[in-house]
């Protein structure tokens, strides 16, 4: 962490400055002052030590000079004593002297004069050791030497007396002391060092009066210069702190000026920018709530249509997350969601099939390797909540450039409108149950028996029955109009047809239940012995009455009667009418008998109306359909198996046989086309006939079937049969019609319990023919008129037959 | 050019069904009915566009057929064929590489949007 800076203030700093300025020039200026006084006294000092030195030696030289001269006549003279009193007096009355010689040439000393014992009793000394010391005077003139005599330097001056002939005399010589100018000297470094003392007192003294005056005026300078300066930071700082009039009037005449009035002008701007920008502030705070109200308005009226619609409206990410906004009822519906928690998770708790599915959807929306189109199409259409039923329906939600960034997911109940429909198809299965027994009680009760027995064995059969039993039901359910019994059997065809493995008694059980719904009701309509009730055409017995009474009295009471009992006799004629009433009788009982079997023209009746309603569901037009019947008549409940299955015949023309209008027209063929339904007794055998014009089998499409299934498919016999097998079909995709090569199976199955045989005639382009062939002894009671016209009968009671099942019981509930 | 697509399905009817939807639109079907069929069909044609794989079979199932192609270095696109509410079943068959699936019964148009898109990307 930086340290906290620690400010200065500028006058400060500019105080310091010129403070340390001031000393450092007074300081400099006292040594230089001081140093060149020292100076300049060593000067005038050394100046005086040669003066005086100079002085000795004019001194001394003048002395000897001056006394070689008076000695000269002395010497000359030999005055000995004159020249010692010359030498002593020079000696005493100089202090300086320190002594004097005279040395004759023959080194004989005449005089010699030192200072006695007293004050200058140092240079008191024999003269000889004087000598010592000093080498003769050199030449003529005066010569000098410094010498050192006791610890004091001495100036010895010497010279040589000659006389006027130049002949030496002797030699002079007297030594003066520099005392006197050590003293001098002395004296003079004393009063020069007291006066450089003084110079320095004085100079220190001045010094530091200009420092303190000079300390004061600095500061007052620099406070001066500053205050301008401390005035705009003042300034700047109330500004900074808020207080937006604070100006500066500066006129200091510097830059402090120039910044005060650049301040001032910065401060006035800024003011107004501020000013502005509060104002702006104000206007978009004033628009912002405006924006925010209008968007709270919005809201509410959107939440006021979420609330109150009844569909389930939200939307989804594509990572599955839901989005806040949506309608109320979805809620009502699955709960409250916990906060952040996706739209999986939350439906999870509801149905978990339908969140997995939806996950996985969504997985495939984000991959983005299917089409969009197909992904979405592919989500899950229901939900199912316990006994709700709820619909789903999806849409992209697009980003501007076209990408999906989530669904649209808009949810409807629809449990009511289900339970509705299925209400409604209840009644109608209920009724068509009812129009059934109303219309064709006989073959109503023998299709329940039938599919009892069907039924019952189901859940052990393998898959191949399974297959047929369902296949077979589901054709006869949709004729007959019981069009949820129908559904089932498709779905559970279906789910046969996915699994390939026989189906549980899980799967079976809805159709079980509706079978059992159904049965109760009917045996609710029927009651137990409502079984062995027959449908008697009212008018048929009433007819079969009146023809035996008008065979009866015909035959006994007509206008002859009575001529004839006249003529022949009572007996004859009591026989005779006996024989007519027989014979009355016996055509009573037969078309008595005749009334317990159903006309086969029923149910070729029934099935030419089928065959008229896929027609027109196929696309195909209007049929023709004629139907003969050869006045047969079968037991129901042993034929029900093969009415049953003529169905798939009706199926095969109509789908398979009969072409499309326009290519009929193209081939010239008769437009409607026909269907021609038949029965009738040919010798010894029962036929049933279909036959179309349409366009025959196709050939070359059943041998690729039969190729694929593995079947012989070279001759033409094997091709035919091939057409019977189970799984061949020359159907390429299934409809909800045909397709799943079951139906010609199941009726060669039909054929084969009763001995019987199916042949195939077919002509490419002109049409198809199944003729079903069944010997009589199979075929149990029966009526019918043969081709001869002869009534054919085995009557139900009569020989050949007995009233009973020659196919094995079918089973009652 | 014939984009190559194959079918691998036990029921004659779906084949049929696909081969009918694609074939007049210029594709080539190339038929398999099991999954080890499928393998060896995968392994022979090198330039398939696209499979299509049914998960209920015998011999070998869909799963384990993405399990053998997973083995391999094959790079074909698998996409399966699935009756509806067999989450978990999907689910797994993409864990196994799988890389998507279409209902059946096929839905109007489905199938060739499918194959029309995954071959164009395949150019």
């Amino acid at each position: 962490m930086p340290r906290p800076k620690t400010m200065t203030s500028l006058r400060t700093k500019l105080v310091r400055t010129m403070i340390a300025t001031l000393v450092v020039v007074t300081f400099a200026t006292v040594m230089v002052v001081a140093g060149l006084s020292y100076v300049s006294s060593r000067a005038t000092l050394a100046s005086i030590e040669g003066h005086l030195r100079a002085q000795i030696t004019q001194k001394g030289t003048g002395i000897v000079a001056n006394q070689a001269l008076a000695l000269r006549d002395l010497v000359a003279d030999n005055a000995f004593g004159d020249v010692a009193r010359l030498v002593e007096r020079t000696v005493e009355q100089d202090e300086q002297v320190v002594y004097g010689l005279f040395l004759s040439a023959d080194q004989h000393p005449w005089g010699y004069a030192g200072r006695a014992s007293g004050s200058s009793s140092r240079f008191d000394t024999d003269w000889r050791g004087l000598d010592a010391l000093m080498g003769p005077p050199a030449g003529s003139g005066v010569s000098s030497k410094t010498l050192k005599l006791h610890d004091e330097t001495v100036y010895e001056f010497g010279t040589t007396v000659v006389d006027d002939k130049g002949a030496a005399l002797g030699s002079l010589r007297y030594c003066l002391s520099d005392r006197p100018l050590q003293q001098a000297l002395e004296q003079a470094h004393a009063a020069s060092r007291r006066s450089l003392a003084m110079a320095v007192v004085v100079l220190l003294f001045l010094g530091a009066a200009t420092s303190i005056v000079g300390m004061f005026r600095i500061r007052r300078a620099a406070t001066h210069i500053t205050q301008p300066l401390a005035v705009l930071t003042a300034a700047v700082n109330s500004f900074a702190a808020g207080r937006r009039n604070a100006r500066v009037v500066i006129d200091s005449g510097d830059e402090i000026e120039i910044l005060g009035t650049a301040f001032n002008r910065m401060a006035t701007e800024l003011t107004d920018y501020y000013a502005q920008l509060e104002q702006l502030n104000r206007t978009l705070e004033g628009k912002v709530e405006e924006r925010t109200h209008a968007l709270a308005e919005r809201n509410r009226d959107m939440r006021l249509v979420l609330d109150n619609v009844d569909h389930g409206l939200l939307t989804v990410s594509l990572t599955g997350s839901l989005a806040p906004e949506r309608s109320a009822i979805v809620d009502r519906w699955f709960g409250a969601p916990e906060p952040g928690m996706s739209f999986i998770d939350y439906i999870r708790r509801i149905d978990p099939l339908y969140a997995d599915e939806l996950d996985l959807g969504l997985e495939g929306l984000r991959d983005d390797f299917l089409p969009r189109d197909v992904s979405l199409n592919q989500l899950p259409l229901r939900i199912h909540s316990g006994a709700s039923e709820y619909q789903c329906h999806y849409s992209a939600i697009l980003t501007d450039t076209g990408a999906i960034e989530g669904v649209l997911i808009v949810i409807k109940d629809i449990t009511a409108e289900l339970a509705h429909a299925r209400e409604e198809a209840d009644g109608k299965e209920r009724l068509a149950i009812f129009n059934a027994l109303a219309k064709s009680r006989l073959s109503l009760l023998a299709f329940v028996d039938e599919v009892n027995e069907h039924l019952a064995s189901l859940p052990q059969a393998p898959v191949e029955i399974q297959r047929r039993i369902l296949h077979t039901l589901k054709g006869n359910a949709g004729l007959m109009d019981l069009n949820l019994l129908r559904d089932l059997s498709r779905c559970l065809e279906d789910e046969l047809a996915e699994t390939c493995a026989p189906l549980g008694e899980a799967s079976l059980a809805p159709l079980m239940r509706r079978w059992r719904t159904l049965t109760d009701e009917l045996r609710g309509l029927v009651g137990e012995k409502g079984r062995n009730l027959l449908e008697i055409d009212g008018d048929v017995l009433t007819s079969l009455l009146a023809e035996y009474a008008r065979d009866c009295h015909d035959g006994t009471y007509d206008d002859l009667s009575h001529e004839r009992g006249a003529n022949a006799g009572m007996e004859e004629e009591r026989a005779r009418r006996q024989r007519i009433r027989d014979q009355a009788g016996a055509r009573l009982r037969d078309g008595v008998a005749a009334l317990a079997l159903e006309p086969a023209q029923k149910q070729l009746r029934r099935l030419g109306e089928h065959a008229e309603a896929l027609a027109n569901r196929l696309g195909k037009g209007t049929l023709a359909v004629e139907i003969s019947d050869g006045g047969v008549r079968l037991d129901p409940r042993t034929w029900e198996g093969v009415w049953a299955e003529m169905v798939h015949l009706i199926r095969n023309a109509v789908d398979h046989g009969i072409e499309p209008e326009a290519l009929r027209r193209q081939a010239g063929k008769a437009i409607p086309p026909t269907l021609k339904l038949t029965t009738r007794l040919v010798g010894n055998s029962l036929e049933i006939e279909v036959a179309d014009d349409g366009g025959g089998v196709d050939w070359n499409a059943v041998r690729a079937a039969a190729a694929r299934r593995g079947l012989p498919h070279a001759t033409d016999e094997d091709l035919r049969e091939s057409l019977f097998a189970d799984g061949v079909t020359t159907k390429t995709h299934i409809t909800g019609v045909s397709g799943r090569g079951v139906g010609l199976a199941a009726i060669r199955h039909e054929v084969d319990m009763r001995k019987g045989h199916i042949t195939l005639e077919s002509t490419p382009g002109v049409g198809t023919t199944f003729c079903l062939t069944f010997p009589l002894s199979q075929v149990g009671p029966h009526f019918g008129v043969d081709a001869d016209g002869r009534r054919r009968e085995d009557r139900p009671d009569g020989p050949g037959g007995e009233r009973g099942r020659s196919l094995g019981g079918v089973a009652e509930t | 050019m014939h984009p190559k697509i194959l079918i691998i399905d036990d029921s004659d009817k779906i084949r049929q069904e696909v081969r009918h939807m694609l074939a007049a639109q210029g594709y080539e079907i190339i038929e398999a009915v099991d999954g080890l069929d499928g393998l060896e069909k995968l392994r022979a044609h090198s330039d398939l566009s696209l499979a299509l794989c049914d998960l209920n079979m015998p011999r070998m199932n869909g799963l384990e057929l993405l399990a053998a192609v997973a083995k391999t270095d094959l790079k074909t696109p698998i996409l399966m064929l699935t009756t509806e509410g067999q989450p978990s079943l999907i689910r797994r068959a993409r864990e196994h590489g799988a890389k998507g699936y279409i209902l059946k019964p096929f839905r109007a148009g489905h199938l060739l949007d499918v194959v029309n898109r995954l071959t164009a990307t395949a150019g």
